[in-house]
């Protein structure tokens, strides 16, 4: 058995599409201290990729925005939907990885990145799949 | 407010399993964190009963069950969630 690999996430080859209509989406727990907290912990798991990373998924339009909010993300009260343009133009790579829709949104500089995630404009809305239960024991 | 929680996890996160991930040091007690076993995960407002699913060098995948907690409270062994 060789030496372990260098440690850094699974990219797909295949972009994600490109289009007007093309979001990616990421669920709001309404704790601003997950985002950071998640940031480091992808960068110490993924070392050798040199970057603060958070999970987001992609949407092609607002069917797919509607299964993941019914799927994946249906935990979650809220949703952050972004454009990938704008996201890049922040200096927020969106960066294809594991399995689709999956995206790392990528950053090597955590304040700046985690401050562009907030500032950037982006639609944030209920998730009409999720239940006040959920939220609580 | 984590209290309540089994293990911190951002449920947004997968790799390359497909799963949701953490490190098991998130836990606040590790010796809860058991394959098989049926956990309350989650961060921030969001909580979610998740089985174990493995542990492999100190990262702990977990598979969320559908639906709130309470449908699932039965399967958590008598834990007192606050």
């Amino acid at each position: 058995m060789g030496p372990p690999g260098p440690r850094i996430p699974r990219l797909r080859r295949r972009p994600i599409p490109a289009g007007a209509r093309v979001v990616v989406v990421r669920g709001d727990d309404d704790d601003p201290s997950s985002d950071r907290a998640q940031a480091e912990a992808f960068r110490e798991r993924y070392p050798d990729w040199d970057r603060f990373g958070l999970s987001a998924y992609y949407a092609e339009d607002e069917d797919a925005v509607d299964d993941l909010a019914a799927d994946l993300l249906e935990r979650f009260p809220v949703l952050r939907l972004y454009g990938p343009a704008a996201l890049e133009a922040a200096g927020v790579e969106v960066v294809p990885t594991f399995r689709a829709p999956h995206v790392t949104l990528a950053f090597r500089e955590l304040e700046a990145g985690l401050h562009a995630l907030e500032t950037v404009p982006h639609d944030q809305r209920p998730n009409p799949y999720h239940g006040e239960e959920r939220t609580q024991l | 407010m984590t209290d309540d929680l089994d293990l911190l996890i951002d449920l947004n996160t997968m790799d390359e399993t497909g799963l949701p991930w953490a490190f098991l040091h998130a836990a606040p007690d590790p010796a809860r964190i058991v394959p098989g076993r049926h956990i309350v995960v989650g961060s921030g407002k969001v909580r979610a009963v998740a089985t174990v699913v493995d542990i492999v060098d100190g990262i702990v995948h977990v598979r969320p069950l559908r639906g709130p907690v309470s449908d699932h409270r039965h399967l958590l062994g008598g834990r007192q969630a606050s």
